[in-house]
């Protein structure tokens, strides 16, 4: 994963009207970054800043997007019920500590360890969270599009 | 991007400030990424502040016209004429609160 695919994938989450132009001034800019001494991932970085900063008319301001604001929160309602889960399914049954290893005993005799669940489990919520970041970026923008398309059609 | 005539600047920021007093001393426009260098900011603070002057109409960005390089063009900006006015403005009243030691930042730039 290079600054190039980054900024190229971002731009594809810019609202239609600015798209084009936001790429060719990231691509610009990666080009020219060296003769500045600025490493491309700055640029990669500030791409990502701009595009959750970026606010689409009507409103034209800048703050995280609301629908950023629903993803993570949705984020959060997940990893705090996959959390609660997991501290009940622990202390509903017989948890053990041998070492490094962590594991617990079903009713049945079943043994598991715990550290490769949540592992397991952390990563399952790191992808879902970017999955839901990038497609409510890309929802928003979406919205923000047809927004601003009907504004025009109604001022033609 | 349309001209939407000039608003306010809702949040004065020191990078903001940076910004606009690079442009003001500047008598051609300026590519954006020269703009992080001179301000010594991240592209990360600088990529939304211009958007941000450039939607309140303070600033026009311009695709470089220069024949000898190839590839993507460089965008550059400059104040435009009200925002020349009103950068003067307020990088003035915000000097003059730097100096005053028990002062507040301010937040809202009205000029």
């Amino acid at each position: 994963m290079n600054a190039e695919w980054i900024v190229r994938r971002l731009a594809s989450t810019v609202p239609a009207a600015h798209r084009e132009e936001r790429l060719e001034e990231w691509l610009a800019d990666l080009a020219g970054c060296e003769e500045l001494g600025i490493p491309p991932r700055h640029i990669a970085i500030g791409a990502v800043a701009s595009t959750l900063a970026y606010r689409p008319a009507p409103t034209n301001g800048y703050g995280m997007t609301e629908h950023t604001r629903h993803a993570l929160r949705l984020v959060l309602y997940v990893a705090t019920i996959v959390a609660s889960a997991l501290w009940v399914w622990v202390h509903g049954t017989h948890l053990s500590v041998s070492g490094s290893n962590v594991s617990f005993a079903f009713p049945g005799g079943a043994v598991i360890d715990v550290i490769p669940v949540f592992m397991v489990g952390g990563a399952v919520v790191g992808a879902l969270a970017a999955g839901f970041g990038y497609r409510s970026l890309r929802l928003f923008h979406a919205a923000a599009d047809a927004t601003h398309a009907a504004t025009h059609a109604v001022d033609a | 991007m349309q001209n939407k005539g000039m608003d306010p600047i809702q949040r004065l920021t020191q990078p903001t400030v940076a910004v606009l007093r690079v442009l003001l001393e500047s008598d051609e426009p300026v590519w954006g990424l020269r703009l992080a260098k001179l301000t010594g900011r991240a592209p990360g603070s600088i990529y939304p502040i211009l958007a941000r002057l450039e939607d309140s109409g303070w600033i026009v960005g311009e695709w470089e016209d220069d024949d000898e390089r190839v590839g993507p063009r460089r965008r550059t900006y400059a104040l435009t004429a009200d925002g020349a006015d009103r950068a003067a403005a307020t990088l003035a009243t915000w000097d003059a609160k730097a100096v005053r030691p028990a002062s507040r930042s301010p937040r809202t730039a009205q000029a």
